[in-house]
């Protein structure tokens, strides 16, 4: 892993320490598949604005956001955490073992500006897999 | 000047930009989420609607599963009494209609050169309410016809109050099969128009003659199903239970006892010959044995003197009389096209004589249930309109599915009749030789993206939901009526729906729930029909009684036209593509035809002996004369036909404008009658002779069958006597697995320990008397496997990708004598998971390797594409990628995204549908459970409409799987290679007597 974590510029300079730390909003409030999907999901644009249609209206991101729900565009997101096409990894399966969100997406609690703290490769979901007892044959993931 | 280590400087720099660059690229995929979530879709999470295949009349119940808003895959809905949750060939292709990409993109209009050009949908419809609104005005709308594909409910019901309100007389329903003789034989023989409804469950002996019911008759799933049934529950002592009389052996033909091969036109005297027989040995029910003109008109027929003509021994007739009496019920099941000459009305009555002769009527044979073929326009009328419209009384015809150029006679006049009509608006998706004629086309959506209904009989109705948005700017039909009607002053009033869907609720209410619910309220019957995907009720029988036929019934000589010394000419329904409404899927074109195992293409098929006495090959291209017409096609020798006949499949090339329709082969309408049948006013599928003149061309055919060079026949397919049965239920299968089974791995101990399978151990058992061979499991594989197709030239060199494939095996078939044994097995082979499988040591990368749950694992990421593994396999199971394969747009969007798409150099096979098993594992894991026997069904397993293919989890004791594998009947190909296979095979059971033998 590059000493300096990846961390895109986003459409939106999107600030998850406020979101999170500040106004202590759930992970599944807004990323609300990943309990019950292979997919965390990124929320609708009519999910932020239902805040922001009040929340911090007059702010440069919330302006930005609101001209994106204006043009009925939805946001281009950078993704940050990225899996080859050949794996097959399913949120709801760790959610429901109690791994913790944090475990794999590091301490977005904090973050301004999201980045990717885990390297993602096969060996560091391997080193947890093996802690864990959890299955390590190929065909869990590869297929 | 630069330095040469500034140079390097640079270059170094550079460089690593580009490197940061394709990083950066690389991890920049995009996250975009919806503008407004959908409340019903999960990202990753299927959603189903049930619907109603409409891939031919049958109309059996389906359910189409969308993710994230696409369809992906269509099953069968297991609610729904056509079908019971299985889809044939056909139906599991539908999705490859759906996202054609060679459909329509939008309406278009013939300009003043002849050449369509795009229009919107708004000039579509001011185009057709201007024209209509004239011809209003101007008194002259009775010339409007309507010719269409069947319509039941709601649909219809608007049509024919369209049309009324129109004016309009003409509304023709028509599909290329018609059943017009049945239809007319029941009216005759009972007094109730119609078609019978058949209880193939019920029946202890079968006899078809010609009826392909495995393959496209009438409701292909729902038979091959009931089938079975009567198959696996048939007596050990008279196992043979089946036979075929015709003149070709199809499919459904290879899936019976005994073959009766007879000269085309004979059947009738023969069916004849049975009743005199069981006239004469005391075996006809009490009411038709003492009926006087019955034993007049069979007086003619004895055996003996129906034996010079049809070839068959009078001891076979005997038998046959014996067999379809002694153990009521039984059922005769009446013809085909390929039956169908002159005397298809007389054939048809004769075998329901049979029927009532034998005492079936009532029991395998009822009558009361309506069904919606019945309300077809016979060929007669069609070729009446044709008339009307060449004498100029036809100015706007409506051509609603079905593409008639194609599927009538082309002498039939109706093309050059078409272009006599001055405006002729086709609702057709998809080009074919019928747009080509069209001023106007307004194509309609798929049925899996618009609503309807469709009652194939009046017992159940299917409601047909929109499954998803539309793919392509197409209209539903009805809602482009509706939207004309209200701007023609004289219809606005009687249309007022805002589109069609209200229309279709308030046919449910009026129709469908007032008259068979009215207790239940619309705010809880709705919800049902759409969960069951129908309303289905029971319907009573109703008493018939056999009335005198004599006088309808015309026996003799089948007059046939052409020249003296011609092979007789028949037209059979391609199992893959019906009438070729579907020739442009190309799955259809990859999977083997069942019956010939050859690919794309279409051929004529002839017996190899008179092959030889005409100096012909495989291949070599042959031209076909009749009065008719004269057409070049390659010859495919066959030697399930008699050899005076010739017959050539239906609709598996057009010459429009498809990308997998290569347009090379002609159609064969061109060489028959385009006369229709006198008494039943059927298209005579069967009336030429047809000259064979070789020419110099050849045209290699694509087989897929394997050679069995290497193995010999019985190490892959194993049959059980069916004397043995009775004797090998009593067995223990420990101690028939010792002394029964010649082929046998070697026992153990193996060099190596074996695996554990501590939690799972996957495993398939296929049953090979339940198979028919229908390759419904092989198109579910494409479907749910991205599956590439390759197209021929690359199937000719054995690089196809099926994942499942079904060999057939037969011994040659002698037509020595009168009655011979079919002995056709279809052998479904797919990756058979061995425990000791030679794929994994060759590996080099351990890109194949056995899994603690007993499946063969293949690692795409892993695999370098040596291919050593697919060399160690004795199956030739393993598909290697020698291309990247894509699929033009929109087909992309069908490709499941639970499975990885294969890129070039990259070895894969079946998965036993891993997937599944993963998705199946998740939902348990939702549930807090542990997996249960049944969680897990593979794409294969599920669609079979025989349940031949079963899967589960041997290592749950008492699971289905866990007792097939031990089956008296099992055994595993290829068993000496010491492999150990996780797929286990039950042997087919075949009579060992001969058929009349004492």
């Amino acid at each position: 892993m590059n000493s300096t974590p990846y961390s895109p510029d986003q459409p939106i300079a999107f600030n998850h320490k406020v979101h999170v730390s500040d106004y202590d909003i759930q992970c599944l409030y807004c990323h609300s598949y990943a309990d019950r999907s292979p997919f965390a999901g990124v929320p609708s644009v009519e999910r932020c604005m239902g805040c922001h249609l009040i929340v911090a209206a007059q702010t440069e991101g919330v302006q930005a956001l609101n001209g994106y729900w204006q043009r009925k565009e939805p946001i281009p997101w950078t993704k940050v955490n990225v899996l080859p096409r050949f794996v097959h990894f399913n949120h709801e399966a760790h959610v429901r073992a109690e791994v913790e969100c944090a475990e794999c997406h590091g301490d977005v609690q904090n973050m301004s500006k999201i980045s990717q703290t885990s390297s993602l490769k096969m060996g560091w979901c391997l080193d947890c897999h093996r802690k864990e007892e959890a299955s390590v044959d190929c065909l869990t993931c590869h297929y | 000047m630069i330095k040469r280590r500034d140079f390097l400087k640079t270059v170094g720099v550079s460089g690593s930009a580009a490197l940061m660059d394709a990083c950066t690229l690389e991890n920049s995929e995009k996250l975009v989420p919806y503008l407004v979530a959908p409340e019903d879709i999960v990202p990753g999470i299927p959603v189903y609607y049930t619907t109603n295949c409409r891939e031919c009349p049958a109309g059996c119940g389906m359910l189409a599963k969308t993710r994230e808003g696409r369809v992906i895959k269509v099953e069968g809905n297991p609610r729904h009494p056509l079908g019971e949750g299985k889809l044939c060939v056909r139906g599991q292709a539908a999705v490859q209609s759906l996202y054609n990409p060679d459909r329509f993109t939008g309406p278009l209009l013939r300009n003043e050169q002849g050449q369509l050009e795009p229009i919107e949908w708004d000039q579509a419809e001011e185009i057709l309410t201007a024209h209509l609104t004239q011809l209003l005005t101007n008194d002259k709308s009775q010339e409007i016809a309507w010719i269409g594909h069947l319509l039941t409910g709601s649909m219809e019901s608007l049509i024919r109050q369209w049309l009324q309100s129109l004016g309009s007389e003409h509304l023709l329903f028509y599909e290329t099969f018609q059943y017009e003789p049945l239809r007319q034989a029941s009216k005759i023989a009972f007094g109730h128009f119609g078609l019978p409804q058949y209880h193939l469950e019920k029946a202890e002996f079968l006899i078809s003659f010609g009826a392909n019911f495995l393959e496209t008759w009438r409701s292909n799933v729902e038979f091959t199903s009931a089938f079975h049934k009567m198959r696996s529950s048939r007596d050990p002592n008279t196992p043979d239970n089946f036979v075929y009389l015709g003149s070709r052996l199809s499919l459904t033909g290879s899936n019976a006892d005994w073959w009766i091969p007879l000269q085309p036109g004979t059947e009738i005297q023969l069916a004849l010959s049975i009743a005199h027989s069981i006239l004469e040995q005391g075996l006809a029910t009490e009411e038709t044995s003492n009926q006087a003109w019955i034993a007049s008109l069979l007086a003619p027929y004895s055996p003996e003197s129906t034996k010079e003509l049809t070839g068959v021994e009078t001891s076979t007739v005997r038998e046959l009389a014996q067999r379809l009496c002694k153990t009521p019920p039984s059922l005769a099941l009446g013809g085909e096209i390929n039956t169908s000459g002159e005397q298809a009305l007389s054939l048809e009555l004769a075998v329901l004589l049979l029927n009532a002769m034998a005492g079936n009527v009532g029991q395998t044979i009822t009558f009361g249930t309506d069904f919606a073929l019945n309300q077809l326009a016979s060929y007669q009328e069609i070729l009446n309109l044709v008339q009307e419209m060449h004498r100029g009384k036809i100015d706007t015809l409506f051509l609603h599915h079905g593409d008639p150029v194609f599927t009538l006679p082309t002498r039939s006049g109706f093309t050059e009749a078409l272009d006599n009509v001055p405006f002729v608006v086709s609702f057709s998706s998809l080009p074919d030789e019928t747009t080509a004629h069209a001023n106007l086309i307004l194509p309609d959506h798929h049925f899996l993206e618009s609503w309807g209904d469709y009652s194939p009989r009046s017992d159940l109705i299917s409601i047909q939901q929109p499954a998803m948005q539309p793919v392509f700017n197409t209209r539903s039909t009805a809602d482009v009526i509706i939207n004309v009607s209200q701007k023609i002053d004289r219809l606005a009033e009687q249309f007022t729906y805002s589109d069609y869907s209200e229309k279709l609720y308030s046919y449910w209410e009026s129709a469908v729930r007032k008259k068979s619910n009215k207790d239940v309220p619309w705010e809880e019957f709705w919800p049902g029909v759409l969960t069951n995907g129908g309303s289905f009720r029971e319907t009573a029988p109703v008493e018939v009684t056999l009335k005198d036929i004599s006088n309808n019934l015309q026996v003799g000589e089948e007059t046939l036209v052409g020249p003296e010394g011609g092979a007789s000419l028949i037209l059979y329904s391609s199992p893959h593509f019906f009438d070729g409404r579907n020739v442009n899927n190309p799955w259809l074109h990859e999977i083997p035809d069942p019956t010939t195992q050859l690919v794309w293409d279409s051929w004529v098929e002839m017996h190899p002996d008179t092959a030889l006495q005409l100096s012909l090959k495989e291949g070599d291209v042959v031209e076909l004369s009749s009065p008719y017409g004269t057409l070049k096609s390659p010859v495919h020798l066959y030697d399930g036909l008699h050899p005076n006949v010739v017959a050539m499949p239906l609709g598996r090339d057009k010459s429009a404008d498809l990308r997998y329709a290569s347009g090379k082969s002609e159609n064969p309408m061109q060489l028959i009658s385009p006369e229709a049948a006198t008494d039943s006013g059927s298209v005579l599928w069967r009336s030429v002779r047809v000259g064979i003149t070789k020419t110099p061309d050849h045209h290699p055919l694509v087989s897929l069958q394997l050679e069995n060079g290497e193995h010999p026949e019985e190490a892959l397919v194993s049959i059980q006597p069916v004397e043995s049965i009775a004797a090998a239920q009593r067995i223990q299968p420990s101690e028939l697995k010792e002394t029964d089974i010649s082929q046998k791995a070697h026992a153990p101990p193996d060099y190596y320990p074996p695996h554990d399978h501590p939690d799972h151990q996957w495993s398939m058992a296929i049953d090979l008397d339940a198979c028919t061979g229908c390759n419904a499991c092989a198109a579910a594989c494409y479907a749910e496997n991205n599956v590439p197709v390759v197209g021929k030239e690359l199937c000719s060199h054995g690089r196809e990708m099926s994942w499942i494939r079904i060999e057939r095996h037969k011994a040659p078939l002698v037509q020595a004598t009168d009655i011979v044994p079919s002995d056709g097995i279809s052998l479904p082979v797919l990756c058979q998971h061995c425990h000791n499988a030679p794929c994994e040591p060759v590996c080099p990368v351990f890109a194949t390797y056995h899994n603690p749950e007993g499946l063969n694992a293949q690692v795409y990421a892993r695999c370098v594409g040596t291919r050593y593994c697919s060399n160690n396999c004795p199956y030739k199971v393993r598909r290697f990628n020698w291309h990247t394969f894509t699929v033009p747009e929109p087909l992309q969007l069908q490709l499941n995204p639970d499975v990885t798409t294969r890129t070039a150099g990259i070895m894969e096979k079946c998965t036993f549908c891993v997937q599944r098993i993963q998705e199946g594992k998740n939902r348990a894991r939702r549930e807090n459970r542990e997996i249960h026997d049944g969680d897990v069904t593979p794409a294969c397993a599920q669609t079979c409409p025989t349940e031949a293919i079963v899967f589960g989890d041997i290592n749950v004791p008492d699971s289905r799987i866990a007792l097939l594998a031990e089956h008296p009947r099992g055994y595993h190909i290829l068993e000496p290679l010491n492999t150990r296979p996780a797929v286990t095979y039950l042997k087919k059971l075949v009579p060992e007597k001969a058929f009349a033998e004492d």
